[in-house]
């Protein structure tokens, strides 16, 4: 009686147990929003056989994004999949609306562990699931494999689409040899820095735009008229206003020379009046160039001045304290990341007339090129599926509108110049980040930019000048114990050195030493190696 | 009364010696101050975080978070609300996961304890060592992660919310230790010719004992659930799964993405960030996910406190 | 219950035999979830111990984790150099075995004292409150609680920064000046976990006898003597294993209250890196897994040499109390 009790209570115990993990999915998922089946990704081969369609079932293509702050998707879904039921892909859409704090550890989580539920994967040259390593690693499929060339089999209209600067940029010496790993976002990829400026401020202080000169790019920074501007607004505004946001990593970059490295610690010495020079660069230490301590004095004479909020030095703190400022305007300079047309779209924002002069010249480096893409992972078990779906998603217009903009009627409405308006309350629960949208340029513009947008956009991308290193990626593998010790270094300094918050003349030498005693040498002095073989070729 | 405070079972005679026994007058005043000083720094921080969520903006601007806001507004919450449906699927998936991860932990957690405490089990040592080397190694996150998604479908379900909290070896070590200090042996060997089986010792007479320490580890338990956030980010992908703690984790790691990469992510990220939660919705989230404990405590103390009596050996 | 106490006799052999038998395997029984649950989450991923001295890489082929295991490159030891290599190596390790070292025996120290305190009150009320009131914290996660420590210490708006403003003194730059973070974090942890090794603390001695003190009472030993005499040496396996415990964890840290409660600043890195937010910071920026699996068995074997030691100590002090 007692063995039986006992074997029945510790049989209870592991199927509750485990019961959890095999039933309990089942029964929840049936009742799952996003259409057909979004759990049975990794089953899908084993539900096949019990399909009674007479046609192949349709395979599931999932998807992993970035950015996205989507908390209702059942509609949108259920078009996106009626449109490529429309197209006869044989395909079922399911999203995974990955957002800026979580999509790092998800993406990664998925590849490193080989979760073969996730068939595509946003990848870029700045989140972790990096596109260059993850391909050198061997976790993207090559698309262009000769053994088997999946972009010439479902990819023609994409590639058709994407310009072969990009398709270039995109090449890199992967786990299958050298070749297309990923999909590359077609989007802004000339990088431009501008400075964002409070017009109606100034105009408020008496300040003529024009008194600034902006046309020297950077360099405004340490003019004496910018400090005047900024110290006739805290007389007039008082103590409580703060004339200059310092966004951390932006600013320092801006005025003190512009890189596309990613672990962020290398100068390449670009010209800002023409990038495309030197031809061959010699790169250095990012914290050893003269600019940037000059660049880190001024910073530190002007937040001790009180222009500077002191919340800018710390990562939590920042952002609340920026974008209350911006949307204010309760600023007067400020910088930017600059996307052609955000001068309108950011006036109608704030409320005010907001001008962006652009620092040098907008530059094309390996960086900007691979801001963003699409790659299938290896583990996927319906490749054929992922790129077919890509496809279809980067040359028809109507589904990619659906993905990016929602539904028509709901989210938007279309304009009669073919431009759309978003329904602002309906978009706050639908909102996938627009440049991680694939092929943003098939979409219809939004009503602040004007119908001949993309055109002008198109342009503004081919005015952008390649750096002689386009193409070049730094692998960092053969220094990583040294690049893991600076990166925390890195971050040990900079938010506070670069707002002005502790004082350069003590701290940077600080810094430098530390960076030094790391072996920020041997990164350089491997990535000088890198460039050297790459020259070579 | 006096020597045991939580004690239920009081009986004249128990009391009338507590009385000879009590500490002298400025000893308990010392206590007491002692005491209630520690006391209330435990609970101000969060009447001041309470305060600060129903503080209005403009008092934040003129006088910073303060115990007495010269202006009230729920702002705050009403942001928080229009999070929506999403705040109260999150509140309910909180309790779900919480309440069954504690049920079955507890439950497996006395039995594993119940034979490492049973001096008379052949294996003992065997299993002690076998949860006990498990504290000491492990394969690491990605092997973990990679067995519970593919060997056992721990992939975006509320089980992937629970297994892996299941088990731990240290409330094994600490139940041992409840039932080793207040179980004597000799109830077992008693139980045990009296003929009741091993499970109804264990279960009626065992248990029954040992309450507080049960309850102690089912409140762990609890709390370890209610505070997760790390297993939906490596597990979950769908969002109606996700729990409130996630909630308040991601509006954090969102915006500190956003500033580490901001040279990278161009406007379009900048405009999306105007949409973020400030930091006074975020308190707000704070007050949402530490009520509900505050609530539940009070239940789970009286528990305990029933708990808390010795009369059975004795009685 | 006591009643039925008989004295044992010698049952017939082989009856004895069966059913002792039967017992250690209904025993045993209870014993398998645990177990089962043991074997699965941690004893199989313990091939994660290979990845440490390899370069895994995935093998793009055949994508399987054997494959890739067998195609990756030996790394050696290379992927504990990280650890070492950096100048930060001597902070972290400092401040992990300072903190842990001077915070078990406070918790010790302090806890113990509020349980002998919290039992001497006699309103059992009052007591409750005490008990619940003190326990609160320890409910919180560490982001909570960064929330609340940002309450008072934040630039501008902050309580603190705004009454040092307010008395005319320059206000503390919290969270750029590591000066006074030792003390915070001490206060922060001690704040939010004496409670709950004061109920534990507190329930093993309510599991103490009555009448115990009650003679003592009678035999005229004062209350010191009782909390001496009968008290202590009852808490002392508690106090022991709790110590064990925590010595062998001695090499980790509690993640959240380094990086959540100084909310992640960098010039707070002196006196908030501990090996585990060291870890963290590298991997979320490398994302290497050769590098992480390399540092989690560093630590863990470092654990079980600690945990080791003190376990053999205390077997040779005082045998009931050792752990195994």
């Amino acid at each position: 009686m007692e063995k039986v009790l006992a074997l029945g209570l510790s049989l209870l115990m592991i199927l509750g147990v485990t019961g959890c993990t095999s039933n309990r999915p089942a029964s929840v998922n049936s009742g799952a929003p996003a259409s057909e089946d979004p759990s049975a990704a990794p089953a899908s081969q084993d539900a096949a056989p019990t399909s009674k369609e007479p046609v192949a079932p349709p395979v599931t293509v999932t998807v992993l994004f970035e950015g996205s702050n989507v908390s209702d998707d059942t509609a949108v879904v259920e078009a996106i999949n009626a449109r490529l039921a429309e197209l006869n892909s044989g395909i079922v859409f399911r999203p995974i609306w990955g957002t800026w704090g979580d999509f790092d550890s998800k993406a990664t989580t998925a590849l490193d562990t080989g979760d073969s539920s996730i068939d595509v994967f946003f990848t870029c040259s700045w989140t972790s699931n990096n596109y260059v390593k993850y391909a050198k690693n061997g976790l993207y499929a090559r698309l262009d494999d000769p053994e088997n060339n999946l972009l010439e089999q479902y990819g023609a209209g994409m590639k058709a689409a994407v310009p072969d600067l990009l398709w270039n940029g995109f090449i890199v010496d992967g786990g299958s040899g050298a070749g297309i790993y990923g999909v590359p976002g077609y989007k802004d990829y000339a990088q431009l820095y501008a400075w964002d400026v409070n017009n109606t401020r100034l105009g408020e202080l008496g300040v003529n735009y024009d008194s600034i000169p902006w046309a020297q790019g950077g360099q405004v920074f340490y003019t004496q008229q910018f400090a005047d501007a900024m110290e006739t607004a805290k007389k007039k505004y008082g103590d409580s206003f703060y004339p200059l946001l310092i966004e951390a990593e932006v600013l320092p970059r801006m005025i003190a020379g512009t890189d596309s490295d990613p672990t962020q610690l290398l100068y390449f010495g670009y010209d800002p009046t023409d990038p495309r020079k030197p031809e061959k660069p010699v790169v250095t230490s990012r914290y050893d160039n003269p600019e940037y301590e000059k660049y880190l004095n001024k910073a530190r004479e002007y937040y001790q001045a009180g222009y500077v909020d002191p919340a800018m030095s710390n990562a939590q703190q920042a952002n609340d304290a920026r974008n209350a400022a911006m949307t204010a305007g309760n600023y007067l300079f400020n910088s930017q990341t600059y996307a052609y047309g955000y001068d309108q779209t950011a006036s109608a924002e704030r409320g005010i007339d907001a001008k962006f002069p652009p620092i040098g010249k907008a530059i094309v480096s390996t960086g900007s090129v691979q801001g963003a893409g699409y790659a299938v992972s290896v583990y996927s078990k319906n490749q054929d599926a992922a790129v077919k779906f890509l496809n279809l998603w980067y040359t028809d217009s109507q589904l990619a509108t659906l993905l990016a903009y929602g539904l028509e009627g709901t989210h938007y409405t279309k304009n009669s110049d073919s431009t759309v308006t978003f329904d602002a309350d309906a978009r706050q629960s639908y909102l996938p980040w627009r440049n991680g949208m694939g092929n943003i340029f098939i979409l219809p513009p939004e009503d602040s930019a004007g119908s001949n947008y993309w055109n002008e956009f198109k342009a503004y991308n081919e005015e952008g000048v390649g750096v002689a290193l386009l193409g070049f990626t730094f692998d960092t593998d053969p220094v990583k114990n040294q690049v893991a010790a600076l990166l925390t270094v890195r971050d040990q300094y900079v938010a506070s050195l670069h707002t002005g918050a502790v004082d350069p003349a003590t701290v940077l030498p600080e810094f430098k030493n530390k960076l030094k005693a790391n072996g920020i040498d041997d990164v350089v002095a491997e990535c000088n190696r890198q460039i050297d073989a790459f020259f070579a070729q | 009364m006096d020597t045991i405070i939580v004690k239920t079972g009081t009986n004249v005679k128990r009391r009338r010696a507590a009385r000879l026994n009590s500490v002298s007058l400025p000893a308990s005043i010392l206590i007491n101050l002692g005491l209630v000083s520690f006391a209330l720094c435990c609970i101000i921080p969060f009447i001041f975080v309470v305060i600060i969520s129903f503080t209005a903006k403009a008092s934040i601007e003129a006088n910073g978070y303060s115990f007495f806001p010269s202006a009230w507004s729920a702002d705050a919450y009403n942001v928080a609300f229009q999070l929506g449906r999403q705040l109260w699927t999150s509140y309910l998936n909180s309790f779900l996961i919480t309440i069954l991860g504690t049920v079955f932990s507890v439950l497996i957690c006395v039995l594993y304890s119940y034979g490492l405490y049973r001096t008379d089990f052949r294996y003992r040592t065997f299993f002690a060592f076998f949860s006990f080397f498990t504290m000491m190694f492990g394969g690491g996150l990605v092997p973990t992660v990679m067995v519970c998604k593919q060997l056992l479908n721990l992939n975006n379900n509320y089980a992937a919310l629970i297994v892996p909290l299941l088990v731990s070896p240290f409330n094994f070590i600490v139940m041992r230790t409840f039932f080793k200090s207040s179980v004597p042996e000799e109830i077992i060997e008693s139980s045990s010719i009296d003929g009741s089986g091993e499970y109804r010792t264990l279960f009626q007479i065992v248990a029954p004992i040992a309450k507080p320490g049960i309850a102690t580890i089912a409140l762990m338990n609890a709390l370890a659930y209610w505070n997760e956030w790390y297993l939906s980010l490596l597990y979950i992908n769908d969002s109606k799964y996700i729990p409130l703690q996630y909630l308040l984790m991601m509006m954090q790691r969102n915006i500190e993405f956003i500033v580490k990469n901001a040279g990278m992510l161009g406007t379009e990220a900048t405009r999306m960030t105007q949409n973020m939660p400030t930091s006074s919705l975020r308190m707000a989230l704070c007050v949402f996910i530490v009520v509900p404990i505050a609530f539940a405590y009070p239940f789970f103390q009286r528990y305990i406190v029933a708990g808390l009596t010795v009369g059975s050996v004795k009685g | 219950m006591s009643s039925t106490m008989i004295n044992v006799g010698n049952p017939a052999g082989s009856v004895f035999k069966r059913r002792v038998r039967g017992k250690t395997l209904i025993l045993t029984s209870m014993m398998l979830p645990g177990a089962i649950w043991l074997i699965l989450l941690r004893y199989v991923p313990m091939f994660g111990i290979i990845l440490a001295f390899q370069n895994y890489k995935t093998y793009s082929k055949a994508p399987t984790l054997l494959n890739n295991i067998l195609h990756s490159e030996w790394a050696g030891l290379g992927n504990f150099k990280f650890l070492i290599q950096t100048t930060d190596a001597a902070v972290m390790i400092r401040n992990t075995l300072l903190y842990n070292a001077l915070w078990i025996v406070l918790t010790i120290v302090i806890a113990v004292s509020f349980a002998v305190m919290l039992n001497e009150i006699t309103h059992k009320l009052v007591a409750k409150t005490y008990q619940t009131l003190m326990f609160f914290p320890y409910f919180l996660s560490w982001v909570v609680v960064s929330y609340f420590v940002f309450a008072f210490l934040a630039p501008k708006d902050g309580m603190l920064v705004h009454v040092q403003s307010s008395l005319g003194i320059k206000p503390t730059d919290w969270y750029n000046n590591a000066g006074p973070w030792p003390i915070l974090l001490t206060i922060a942890n001690l704040w939010k976990n004496i409670g709950y090794s004061c109920i534990l603390y507190l329930a093993a001695i309510t599991g103490i006898d009555a009448s115990q003190y009650e003679a003592a009472a009678i035999d005229g030993a004062g209350k010191w003597r009782q909390i001496l005499h009968i008290t202590l040496p009852h808490l002392r396996t508690m106090i022991i294993i709790l110590f064990i415990l925590n010595v062998g964890r001695i090499f980790n840290a509690d993640f959240g209250l380094f990086y959540n409660v100084p909310m992640d600043s960098g010039p707070l890195y002196p006196a908030t890196q501990v090996i585990d937010t060291y870890v963290y910071r590298v991997f979320s920026s490398m994302h290497d897994i050769g590098m992480s699996s390399a540092v989690g068995l560093l630590q863990n074997v470092v654990g079980f040499i600690c945990i080791m030691i003190a376990n053999t100590i205390v077997r040779r002090v005082d045998a009931d109390s050792a752990l195994f």
